[in-house]
């Protein structure tokens, strides 16, 4: 097995600006393979684009080949196996091509005739889809045999030596570059603007930590790309930290001045805690449609390890519903709520979604990605064994050897926690009815309305069954029996 | 004038016929099934008299199966407003096409010696009202001579009395301009096969892919709710087309118009359980291995369930069942005249469907749940909510609608008559439309046993039996009672809370 050389993208650098006139980069976001794809239209590649608006100073050529991009409702898809899973055939789709050939016909059809790159910089999203970039870099190196590729992105940091031994790539570039996350993610490659499109509030500092952008960039940002089409943002950063929410009020602040029209969603950066009265007004004037609450966790932990207390949430959503006027259970607010932890305790979890249902209106599983270099540094609330080994980490290496294995929608602790995968279907349909919408609204199954107390009375009464009379006069029939056999 | 079993009135010499499927207001309506079935029939009835037909279907679905709609108004019903829709075309659609055949030089579109219109729920009366009033403004500004008018269907068969008298209001249309068919015409034209060829017309862009098939009428049942009883003429012999006619009238659907999907429209589908097993073998012999798809929409009685029948119907092209569960209470059940029908009866048939193949907890097999009854038990429709949610997966939510000719009608009509302020006894009931189950027409008469009770509540106990529905992940929907222990902590909290 042919190891990739790593190389420092400072060394990458010379390599891409220094050898010709114009150097041509093909830059590649692959296809990817799993059981779904949700939210297919914020799984951008964000380093790649920034890379595309650091390097416009350059004589550069740049062309992009984005798998996951469509200006339609779904990214084309290709059932490519059906995995039997506990008891289930669960479809595995290939997302992003219809077919082997068309992976080659659409790397053809956007550099165009006569184009060969000289370098090609492949990106990764996630360390879990690490066959389809090595699948990409396959043919890509049938097609460019001449061009050497660099593979960056999630699997190249995170799985940083399966990378080097199974890859298949010429070099690998780990890690962020501070430099390159204080640019905005570069769209002109794009044939159509997408319709939504990711948004950084930070970027990184030489020391590698997290600063917030000047705000008047993020707001150029913003113009400029509503100016080409761009319809709605999505911040693509982690969690906005409560120290900074003066500094995102002051955003909005200069968005809702600029009277700048357009949508913006939070898909779990802001903690319930985060939010008060100013923030939530901010909100709803700047134009943010939809909130999704960040989960915060300890991972060190026993069972419980979620953080945030219902009371922040309670406090959290008045503010958004009596001072902010949002529409409680309407509006697209809900709360994200991360499921499949190693050792999770389900009851807690489901309790956890019942009562953020009543207080938040809506949620959202978020079945939890275990990634080694992220997360071994976790207890999950225990101990390690005599021989020093958390059970986690034992059970990964016996269990989950591979990237792939780690995949969080097969909820691969679920045997580590003592349960099945079914009782994850189980919570993810309830997840499923907790925020379900009928004329635009969920239902508050623990609410004071009229309908939810006589729900909870037939569930509590047994009232749905009219067959438990006859039920409890064979159970005690039963325990008769039972007795005499005794 | 109300014509009844005279057919010898009603076809006096005609030849050229423009039908009518009128557009409808509602708060709510599902097209998928949309077909005007009885004028299809009267289509093919008047082509094989010699008629020359046109149809004006303004219903017409696209390809999807969907209609289109507009706010018409919004209606106050207690604590909320409903917003009533139009669907389909608009009046002003209808009447460029009415203009078309009222222009004595059209050298394409004739001049009707007769307008037939198809007038369905008796909740819907009012469009046929305004269709009618359209025709009469047309074809007096265009030629000053209005063509017969015929109305048959559901609505006039139930309450002639009231199409009578109402469908005519802002005309002058007189007794023998406007004539009200009620009941089946003749056998003849009842056992016609309908004709889908109408729709090969420059108006429309495809013919519909389904059919509605009726291959019996009648049922020896008189539930209090229901009015098929009225509509047969008290008839309560349920009458078949013969298995053979049934199976041809498909097969011809499917070789001419390429027609896969089938509904059977009738009154109690599986009574005549050995006609109806003749039935399936003939759709099978006819079709061979072709595939299609058969359902009953109107559903099928739970006590005729049973394993061969229903293993036969799945062969045959059955995919989806739906079942009269209406409540498990069997008390109420037989308040509603429905002895027949007990929650044993039901239980027993979910678990002869399951062996037959059908899967519990997706939609293979639906439920009927009846709610917004005068006099109801609103704890007993919740609890049958939750049955048909955890024992069958798919809850339909029926509110009720009295419907002129059942025996509930009959019972609340004085209080319907005194609430709706139509006094006159003297003639029939005119709001009809305010009687549509959606417009909760007992809200104010079940306040009274529940004080808090608020029409929004009504609301909110339809959506609570869709949300129950729409927790399906791999096909299943999430069971409160599959003792999963996610369930588990579910129930015990709902519990604790209650």
């Amino acid at each position: 097995m042919i190891s990739s050389k790593v190389v420092e993208f400072e060394k990458l650098l010379p390599k891409v600006i220094g050898q010709k006139d114009i150097i041509k980069i093909l830059m590649v976001n692959p296809f990817v393979s799993d059981y779904r794809l949700p939210w297919f239209q914020w799984h951008q590649p964000a380093g790649l684009l920034q890379l595309v608006s650091f390097l416009r100073k350059y004589s550069v050529d740049i062309k992009l080949v984005d798998f996951l991009n469509t200006t339609d409702k779904q990214v084309v898809r290709r059932k490519s196996a059906t995995i039997l899973y506990s008891g289930y055939a669960i479809p595995f789709w290939r997302f992003g091509i219809s077919s082997e050939q068309d992976a080659k016909s659409k790397i053809k059809k956007q550099i165009g005739k006569d184009w060969t790159p000289d370098i090609i910089l492949v990106t990764s999203l996630n360390s879990i889809w690490w066959e389809d970039v090595k699948e990409t870099i396959e043919l890509l190196k049938v097609m460019f045999p001449d061009a050497p590729v660099y593979l960056g992105g999630q699997y190249a940091t995170y799985e940083f030596e399966h990378a080097q031994k199974h890859s298949g790539t010429d070099f690998i570039v780990s890690g962020t570059v501070p430099e390159i996350t204080k640019h905005t993610l570069d769209l002109s490659l794009y044939d159509t603007a997408p319709k939504t499109t990711g948004l950084y509030f930070y970027s990184l500092d030489r020391k590698g930590s997290k600063i917030v952008r000047p705000l008047e960039d993020i707001l150029g940002e913003i113009k400029s790309k509503i100016s080409i089409g761009v319809l709605e943002f999505a911040f693509f950063d982690g969690e906005i930290e409560s120290k900074d929410a003066a500094a995102f009020t002051e955003l909005l602040d200069l968005v809702i001045k600029a009277k700048v029209k357009t949508k913006f969603v939070l898909p779990g950066n802001l903690s319930a805690g985060t939010i008060n009265k100013k923030l939530a007004g901010k909100l709803k004037s700047a134009g943010f449609n939809k909130i999704y609450l960040h989960c915060n966790l300890d991972f060190n932990a026993k069972g419980d390890y979620f953080v945030d207390d219902l009371e922040t949430y309670k406090k959290g959503m008045r503010h958004l519903i009596d001072d902010a006027e949002y529409k409680f259970r309407i509006d697209d607010i809900a709360a994200m709520v991360v499921t499949g932890v190693p050792l999770e305790n389900l009851e807690t979890v489901t309790r956890r979604l019942v009562n953020l249902s009543h207080i938040v209106g809506s949620v959202i599983p978020v079945a939890f990605q275990y990634v080694p270099k992220l997360h071994d540094k976790f207890s999950f609330g225990v101990d390690a064994g005599k021989n020093g080994h958390n059970p986690v980490r034992k059970y990964i290496h016996k269990e989950l050897n591979s990237p792939e294995k780690l995949n969080s929608k097969l909820y691969p602790f679920a045997k580590l926690s003592g349960y099945e995968f079914e009782d994850y279907v189980e919570l993810t349909r309830l997840a499923t009815l907790l925020s379900s919408k009928y004329r635009g609204s969920t239902f508050d199954f623990l609410g004071d309305g009229f309908v939810a107390k006589k729900f909870r009375e037939s569930v509590r009464t047994k009232g749905w069954d009219p067959f438990k009379e006859s039920k409890d006069i064979v159970f005690i029939n039963d325990l008769m029996a039972k007795e005499r056999e005794k | 004038m109300i014509i009844k079993n005279q057919p010898e009135k009603i076809l006096i010499g005609g030849k050229k016929a423009l039908l009518i499927h009128p557009p409808l207001y509602d708060t709510q309506y599902w097209a998928y099934w949309a077909q005007p079935h009885g004028l299809l029939k009267v289509a093919r009835w008047l082509k094989d008299k010699g008629y020359v037909v046109r149809l004006l279907d303004c219903l017409f679905t696209d390809e999807k199966r969907n209609v289109k709609a507009f706010q018409k108004e919004k209606k106050p019903v207690g604590n909320i407003k409903r917003i009533v829709n139009h669907y389909g075309w608009s009046l002003e659609k209808l009447e460029a096409e009415l203009i078309k055949h009222a222009k004595n030089e059209s050298p394409t579109f004739f001049y009707p010696d007769e307008i037939w219109i198809s007038s369905i729920m008796t909740y819907w009366w009012e469009s046929t009202r305004d269709v009618i009033q359209r025709i009469e403004k047309v074809f007096s500004t265009y030629s000053g001579r209005v063509p017969r008018i015929l109305v048959g269907g559901i609505y006039p068969t139930l309450y002639p009395e009231h199409a009578d008298l109402y469908l005519r209001e802002g005309t002058n249309l007189n007794d023998e301009n406007l004539i009200i068919a009620d009941g089946e015409i003749c056998d003849e034209a009842a056992s016609s096969q309908t004709d889908l060829s109408v729709y090969k017309d420059d108006i429309y862009d495809h013919v519909p892919q389904y059919s509605l098939i009726t291959g019996s009428r009648g049922c020896p049942f008189n539930c209090a709710y229901c009015a098929q009883l009225r509509l047969n003429h008290g008839n309560r012999k349920v009458r078949e087309r013969g298995p053979e006619d049934v199976a041809e009238e498909m097969w011809e659907k499917y070789q001419e118009h390429g027609v896969s999907e089938f509904a059977f429209y009738e009154d109690n589908l599986l009574f005549n359980r050995e006609e109806f097993i003749h039935r399936l073998d003939a759709i099978r012999r006819r079709f061979g291995k072709k595939r299609i798809h058969i359902y009953a929409p109107e559903g099928i009685e739970p006590r005729l369930v049973e394993k061969e029948l229903m293993v036969m119907m799945r062969q045959t092209g059955f995919q989806k069942i739906h079942l009269a569960l209406e409540t498990i209470d069997n008390e109420i059940a037989k308040d509603w005249n429905r002895r027949q029908a007990t929650i044993e009866k039901f239980d027993k048939a979910i678990d002869v469907l399951k062996e037959s193949g059908f899967k519990v907890g997706s939609q293979d097999i639906n439920a009927f749940v009846l709610f917004g009854m005068p006099e109801e038990n609103i704890q007993a429709a919740m609890n049958t909510a939750v049955y048909a949610s955890t024992r069958v997966g798919s809850v339909v939510p029926m509110l009720f609608t009295p419907v002129p000719g059942s025996i509930m009608f009959e019972k609340y009509l004085p209080y319907l008559r005194d609430r709706y302020q139509n006094t006159d006894t003297s003639k029939p009931f005119k709001d009809l439309h305010l009687l549509n189950g959606k417009l909760l027409p007992f809200l104010r008469f079940n306040q009274t046993k529940y004080p808090k009770l608020k029409a929004s509540d009504y609301l909110e106990i339809e959506s609570l039996m869709l949300h129950l529905n729409a927790s399906k992940v791999y096909s299943k929907r999430f069971d409160i009672n599959s003792g999963s222990i996610v369930a588990r902590t579910f129930s015990d909290m709902l519990a604790q809370a209650a």
